[in-house]
């Protein structure tokens, strides 16, 4: 009766919810879902085979946004529209960004082999998109450049990356004596579409000039760089079809290749420490490459007028068109098909966790047997840490959990999560276990399930597996 | 092979009974709940976008000897000139812009005044606005500088947006000069109102 007590905990936690970008702070250290070893190759696991359910053993969705939710936009608020939206773009800075991640898997596989190697591998799907906001353009849009004179407004504030790829993956995890999980995945990547502008460079200043200059302003494109690289594109020039999708997802597009790495160090059936670096790895854009660059200086001058002689019928110089020339000379705007290689989002996710309580309903009552379900403590309290590396830094995330195994087919996790997007993340998971049938549903910012508009973040994430254990 | 065998129904009897109690109204009633509301999208066609654009516009020199044709000797009586500029008549700034300043400066070094006309025109004869300067005369040592802003609202905006050329014509007021030059710079504070229909 004790443990349907717990419940309205339960109910509480489960009208909240957690995770960044990327973030999945559910299945770190879960090890009663299979897909904690995507997370940490070196987790410890509870089953001697697994097999997903093809397209449904595990599906991650995230948006966020750093700095607004749709509700400070276009919310139901007192006063001028554009008043709001102008005081929501001044609050915002050129490293707030959105992003948008979401993963499927296709097929995720694993057995045991012998008493302490277990093998996994499958495909992936995955799209990620991160955009900063550009804060001088947008203000150069919304208030143009008069009362912005001298300011330089910066084109490294336009950065954005987005990929779409299919990842090919095979793990091996290992256990080391008493205390050591080790383990490393090898990924194919196989990018299907990747668009990205990074590392731009240079500014744009109207400033007064000198009373003798021959302009009014001295208006400057200083060093600009400004580049954009794609690869894939020309396959959605006429119409992708699902044939195009299926075959560039099958290792049709650009391919690279990358490592996770993780290991877990179990002290005792207490307390245990782990961590993994996922997608060590690049991929190496070389066919149906295509990049946008414009770079150069220019002192952008009025149109000068010569006042030249003419004859009867002949026409003034095309000023306009010599301006444009000019322009366009200083600054030319290049196509480029060379190779480019980008290196994924690495990401960091390490974690300490603490077992307390009588043995979990189902496990067995001491760590003494060698087969069959693991020991496992009713209760776990925990610290996670997630970082991943984008384009303007590493991003960070701190999470405290608390896991409740309540029956022998029912776990809940709980966590709070702090993080550039929010600060009151709450999150829940759930797993069940019902006989083979494995079942994992988690979602975050559950204290804004109530209106999403508000939220600046929202995570979810589900898979169905089926696990088997040797008796 | 399964770790619950024949007790395998137990614990989905169990859970399936705590399901339907607890778990799925509750997921039915974040699911209600969980939708974005207090939002009016229709708000964004409120949105009204007002950048005030700052851009250089003509800007130009004539030396004193450029008031006789070099060829035949003979003096100039007018000098003109004209550019396209694409960007007034376009449809976009017809329907965007609410008015616009334009700031004339002339730096007069010769001994006489100029009438200085700017002609905004749509095609190579029609002149939809003109403004006529009156340009001091000055000397070498003591430069004259005259500027002249020009602020157009409505209605003669929409005269200006008609335009895709600018002329200028300069006429010299009196006996030519021997020796200084006329210059001018000049730009154009265009104030846009953008809105989100």
């Amino acid at each position: 009766m004790r443990r349907v007590d717990l419940w309205p905990i339960g109910l509480l936690l489960m009208l909240v919810a957690t995770v960044s970008a990327q973030n999945k702070p559910m299945l770190f250290g879960l090890d009663e879902v299979p897909q904690s070893l995507m997370i940490n190759p070196g987790a410890t696991l509870m089953q001697d085979a697994h097999i997903g359910v093809p397209l449904a053993s595990g599906f991650h969705l995230n948006v966020g946004s750093s700095g607004v939710s749709l509700y400070d936009v276009v919310g139901k608020q007192d006063g001028d529209i554009t008043q709001n939206i102008s005081s929501v773009l001044n609050s915002l800075n050129d490293r707030d960004f959105f992003t948008l991640t979401q993963q499927l898997e296709l097929l995720n596989f694993g057995w045991r082999s012998g008493r302490k190697r277990y093998y996994s591998g499958g495909i992936y799907q995955e799209l990620d998109m991160i955009t900063y906001f550009p804060k001088d353009w947008f203000t150069l849009a919304w208030n143009g450049n008069a009362d912005y004179l001298d300011y330089p407004f910066k084109f490294d504030h336009i950065n954005a990356r987005m990929d779409a790829l299919s990842v090919f993956h095979f793990g091996v995890n290992q256990s080391i004596g008493r205390h050591w999980t080790v383990g490393a995945r090898v990924k194919i990547y196989n990018s299907i579409l990747s668009v990205s502008s990074l590392n731009n460079k240079g500014s744009f200043t109207t400033s007064l000039s000198a009373g003798d200059s021959d302009n009014y302003y001295a208006q400057k494109l200083s060093r600009a760089e400004v580049s954009i690289q794609t690869s894939g594109l020309s396959g959605f020039d006429d119409g992708f079809t699902q044939a195009d999708l299926i075959s560039s997802s099958l290792l049709g597009g650009n391919l690279g290749l990358g490592i996770d790495v993780g290991a877990t160090y179990t002290f005792d059936d207490q307390l245990k420490v782990s961590a993994s670096l996922q997608d060590l790895g690049a991929i190496f854009h070389a066919s149906d490459v295509k990049t946008y660059q414009a770079v150069g200086n220019k002192l952008i001058e009025g149109i000068e007028l010569d006042f030249p002689v003419l004859s009867s019928g002949q026409s003034p110089p095309p000023y306009y068109a010599i301006f444009e020339n000019e322009l366009e000379a200083a600054v030319p705007i290049d196509t480029l098909y060379s190779a480019y290689t980008q290196w994924r989002p690495v990401k960091f996710n390490a974690g300490i966790s603490y077992g307390f309580g009588p043995a979990a309903p189902g496990s067995p009552a001491c760590n003494c047997t060698k087969k069959g379900k693991p020991f496992t403590l009713e209760s776990e309290v925990g610290f996670q840490y997630f970082a991943i590396k984008r384009p303007k830094g590493i991003q960070m995330a701190a999470t405290v959990f608390y896991l409740r195994r309540l029956y022998r087919f029912l776990l809940i996790k709980s966590t709070y999560t702090i993080d550039a997007l929010s600060a009151t993340n709450i999150g829940l998971g759930v797993v069940g276990d019902f006989g083979n049938f494995n079942i994992y549903l988690a979602g975050d910012h559950a204290l804004k399930y109530g209106n999403l508009a508000k939220a600046r973040g929202l995570s979810v994430q589900f898979g169905l597996n089926f696990k088997f254990l040797e008796k | 092979m399964t770790e619950y065998g024949p007790h395998l129904y137990l614990p989905i009897y169990c859970f399936m009974k705590n399901f339907l109690r607890y778990i799925l109204p509750v997921l039915l009633l974040s699911l209600l709940f969980s939708c974005v509301k207090d939002t009016d999208f229709d708000q964004l066609q409120e949105v009204v976008l007002s950048p005030n654009i700052e851009v250089n516009l003509l800007f130009f020199e004539i030396n004193s000897n450029e008031f006789i044709d070099p060829a035949t000797g003979i003096a100039r009586p007018v000098l003109s000139d004209v550019t396209d500029i694409p960007f007034l008549d376009d449809s976009d700034t017809q329907e965007g812009i609410l008015k616009a300043d334009f700031l004339y400066e002339f730096e007069n070094t010769t001994s006489i005044d100029y009438q200085a006309t700017i002609s905004f025109k749509s095609g190579a004869s029609s002149v939809m606005y003109a403004l006529d300067i009156l340009v001091p005369a000055g000397s070498i040592g003591n430069p004259q500088t005259h500027v002249v802003i020009d602020e157009i609202d409505v209605p003669e905006i929409y005269q200006i947006t008609q335009a895709n050329k600018i002329a200028v014509s300069i006429d010299p007021m009196g006996q030519l000069p021997t020796d200084g030059s006329l210059k001018m710079r000049s730009k154009a504070t265009f104030y846009f109102e953008i809105d989100g229909q």
